[in-house]
């Protein structure tokens, strides 16, 4: 138990996007290369920070990717409701992010992945989050 | 002395194999008869009127929305003064696309998010403000309702303001969006009215116009979130005209109103341009071809004035990078030009700041002075 | 940030779990869904009680783009006015390439998801043949142990694997299009044969009709005497979904007197009895060809001195023996 797979055979991750502007390609390119690179990926859309928390619960998540546009702090209400509730779950989180934001997310404990990140980097990030590097 | 041999596949964007050069010999035999016409002239494969820019620029047509009406109106003036040619009401996305008031649960969760999309007009009243003081009767206006659930309230609203104000609205100039691939591809909201009842509003639309609004352009097929989730340039014409397709056959079945003033309603349409230049030039280019022939060869429709398909461009914002934006200024430019190389006849270039937010006044300014 | 233990949850083993699963801890109770999952035993759950009624499990299949998902999404909407609760397993297909999957069912009943009284949960077939079917039964007895009474479990129908699946449910639902026919006609997978219900979905667009005449002309040659129920639905605008629902209690009501459903779950049972039967004796086989015991067999077919049937005979008589 809790030894390091080689793969992410098994690794189960949670995507969610915080704003209500229904942007999908991103999230779903990042899923897609998540998925190809073995990890089970839960996709849940446009969400709540409860219905965020509820999901990260009953599907036992790994890691939890969230997709950020608009206000920053919509986003850093969900990552502190997952934070309470799911203690040592990782979050990452991508999408239209200023400089600022990504200060506030990092200063708590969430990795920032702004456009132009590159799959490859995402992709092993989760791979590190989840033990499976 | 070796010798540089060019045995790499060339292709466009969209991948179409690219020779090293062209001759007339080129020209596909069915496109010969098509050589000579003039700008104006079908197939208008050279542009849709005959002077073209010469006697009539381009129209400067910037999307602009955020906060307050109050806030709107105040941009859509700047935009203005800086010679924008006509204005793009915003909506609040959260509020608007979803058919969500401000109180709204899914709305309140977010709330921060409000008025950072667009202006939240959630009432004739509202709609009034953003219009304060601005020249409708003669000011080509967007409505706003790009989504199509959200067209008859943007529609119906800015009509009531400007009838409210005195002005005929069988003058009335402007238009409406209602669109599909905005609407069902690009962003899905949470809910959304059956695509069948889209359909049906829409046509609801463009009869009401013919009746109500002649000079008003009911709705307007914009390829550019076709093409924003993959479609290439071949698949944006043919998705684009497909649409326009569904809406005549449902004037058609209808039988309310003649399927001609119908075509002419649906030949204003949007394309997206981004950064292969003379692909994109030629989409456009081909577009105009596409439409005059498809009105003549199943509608037998060949009045000029129909078929001349007029195109309003977005410049592609996924082409905007977030890294040094001020370079984006440079890719604006040059998918501005596209889009004038094209013979559009209205355009709106991506803010450089898209990547990071919707456009700050100086990155608005600077996609209106690319324009001019 | 470091990754949460796989099968602990601040440090607490598969019993400890289950005592706080079986309180109410839906926390614990995800958590040992995952340990089913990847095959692990979960020790201390009771077998079922093959004859309980309050304990129902429905199984839902069908082609894809059937609409299943919306379908299962409204069908709990309207379960869950009259019943307890509802808790919901959702099977997608791994990729056999990558070992990984996109598990979109869940999206589709996000309106449901935060009910207190609704438990959704997404499973990838991760390629186990024949571990899924083990898989989902242990996560449904999980859920049903630990206050679940009322379990759907909605799989693609595509392969035998996930009609297996279905099987393993007390009753299952067939979801169709219109344009099913080909289906119909071609029996897919066996498809026609475990229907208890057949939901002819998206029934506004045309061909509905036909469709269930021919459904009903193929019923027709069953012998059972429980005939399937056909009823029409369009999931996505809410229409059919109270008829769904009554025929679901007919459907439940007759198999239950008739002793159908206490039948399957018998059988179901003995499949699993003879499936850890088989595993066990792989595992022991396994280790016999590693043996000493088996080198010395195969010298002896190897020289010509006993033929392959009687070292074979001679090997599993001694499996059989020996095996813990």
């Amino acid at each position: 138990m809790g030894a390091v797979d080689s793969t992410p055979h098994n690794r189960r991750v949670l995507m969610a996007k915080t704003g209500l502007d229904g942007h999908w390609r991103g999230p779903t390119i990042v899923a897609t290369a998540l998925r190809d690179a073995g990890f089970e990926v839960i996709m849940i859309g446009m969400a709540k920070a409860e219905e965020v928390v509820q999901a990260a619960i009953d599907e036992d998540v790994d890691l939890v990717g969230l997709n950020i546009g608009g206000h920053v702090d919509v986003a850093v209400r969900a990552v502190e409701s997952i934070q309470t509730a799911c203690e040592g779950l990782p979050i990452f989180a991508g999408g239209v992010v200023p400089p600022h934001a990504k200060r506030r997310l990092e200063a708590l404990g969430v990795e920032v992945y702004p456009p132009g990140s590159q799959l490859p980097e995402i992709v092993d990030a989760a791979r590190r989050l989840t033990n499976t590097a | 002395m070796h010798q540089e041999s060019d045995d790499q596949d060339w292709v466009t964007a969209s991948g179409i194999p690219l020779k090293s050069f062209y001759t007339a010999d080129d020209v596909p035999s069915a496109h010969r008869q098509n050589v000579g016409a003039a700008p104006g002239e079908p197939p208008f494969h050279r542009g849709a009127y005959a002077t073209g820019y010469r006697t009539k620029p381009w129209r400067i047509f910037q999307l602009s929305g955020f906060g307050k009406p109050e806030d709107e109106n105040e941009r859509i003036k700047f935009l203005l003064e800086q010679g924008a040619t006509g204005f793009l009401k915003e909506h609040d996305r959260n509020t608007a696309d979803h058919l969500y008031n401000v109180d709204h649960p899914e709305v309140d969760a977010r709330r921060e998010d409000v008025g950072l999309t667009g202006a939240v007009m959630q009432s004739v009243r509202d709609i009034d403000i953003c219009l304060n003081d601005l020249p409708i009767d003669s000011t080509y206006g967007h409505a706003g309702g790009a989504v199509v659930q959200h067209a008859p309230f943007a529609l119906a609203g800015y009509w009531t303001v400007a009838k409210r104000r005195g002005y005929d609205l069988l003058r009335l100039p402007g238009t409406g969006q209602s669109d599909y691939f905005l609407t069902y591809l690009g962003c899905v909201t949470k809910q959304q009215v059956p695509t069948d009842a889209g359909l049906r509003l829409n046509a609801d639309i463009i009869e009401f116009c013919n009746e109500h609004l002649p000079r008003w352009v009911p709705v307007s097929i914009a390829g550019y979130n076709g093409a924003d989730s993959g479609l290439n340039a071949p698949q944006e014409l043919g998705a684009l005209f497909a649409n326009a397709v569904e809406y005549l056959e449902e004037i058609k079945r209808r039988a309310k109103m003649p399927l001609e003033k119908a075509a002419r309603a649906c030949g204003g349409v949007s394309f997206r341009i981004s950064m292969d230049v003379f692909e994109e030039a030629s989409k456009l280019r081909a577009a105009r071809l596409m439409w005059t022939q498809l009105l003549r060869d199943r509608y037998s429709i060949t009045d000029p004035k129909v078929s001349n398909l007029r195109i309003h461009v977005v410049t592609a914002g996924s082409r905007m990078q977030y890294q040094q934006p001020l370079n984006n200024i440079v890719r604006g430019t040059l998918m501005g030009l596209t889009a004038v190389l094209g013979g559009v006849q209205s355009l709106g270039v991506s803010g450089y700041d898209e990547a990071l937010s919707i456009p700050s006044e100086h990155a608005h300014q600077m996609s209106v002075r690319i324009q001019k | 940030m470091t990754a949460v233990n796989s099968d602990s949850l601040f440090g607490l083993d598969v019993i400890e779990l289950l005592a706080l699963a079986s309180q109410g801890d839906r926390r614990a109770l995800a958590k040992l869904i995952s340990a089913a999952e990847r095959g692990n035993p979960v020790p201390g759950i009771p077998l079922d009680n093959a004859t309980s009624s309050e304990q129902f499990c429905i199984g839902v299949t069908g082609a894809p783009g059937a609409g299943k998902s919306t379908l299962v999404s409204a069908l709990v909407d309207e379960l869950i006015k009259t019943e307890h609760s509802a808790a919901v397993l959702a099977v997608d297909p791994s990729s056999p390439i990558s070992q990984g999957a996109l598990l979109g069912d869940r999206i589709r009943m996000q309106s449901l998801a935060t009910a207190p009284n609704v438990f959704i949960r997404s499973m990838a077939t991760r390629n186990h043949k024949g571990g899924l079917a083990l898989a989902t039964q242990t996560a449904r007895r999980l859920l049903q142990y630990c206050g679940w009474p009322l379990v759907l479990i909605e799989t693609v129908g595509i392969g035998q694997v996930e009609l297996d699946v279905v099987k393993t449910a007390d009753i299952a639902l067939v979801v169709l299009t219109p344009e099913s026919g080909d289906e119909i006609q071609a029996n897919k997978a066996g498809l026609m044969e475990i229907g208890d219900i057949f939901v002819i979905n998206k029934a506004d667009r045309p061909g509905a009709d036909s469709l269930r005449r021919d459904i009903d002309s193929m019923l027709s040659r069953r012998t059972t005497a429980y005939r399937p129920l056909v009823i029409e639905t369009v999931a996505s605008k809410r229409i059919g979904l109270e008829q769904l629902v009554d025929g679901i209690g007919i459907a439940r009501q007759q198999l239950m007197e008739s002793g159908a459903v206490q039948g399957r779950r018998r059988a179901q049972l003995a499949a699993e009895l003879e499936q850890q039967i088989a595993r066990d004796l792989m595992e022991a086989l396994e280790r016999f060809s590693d043996g000493q015991a088996f080198s010395e067999l195969l010298s002896l077919v190897a020289s010509g001195e006993q033929s392959v049937s009687s070292a074979a005979a001679s090997a599993s008589r001694q499996l059989l023996i020996t095996r813990e």
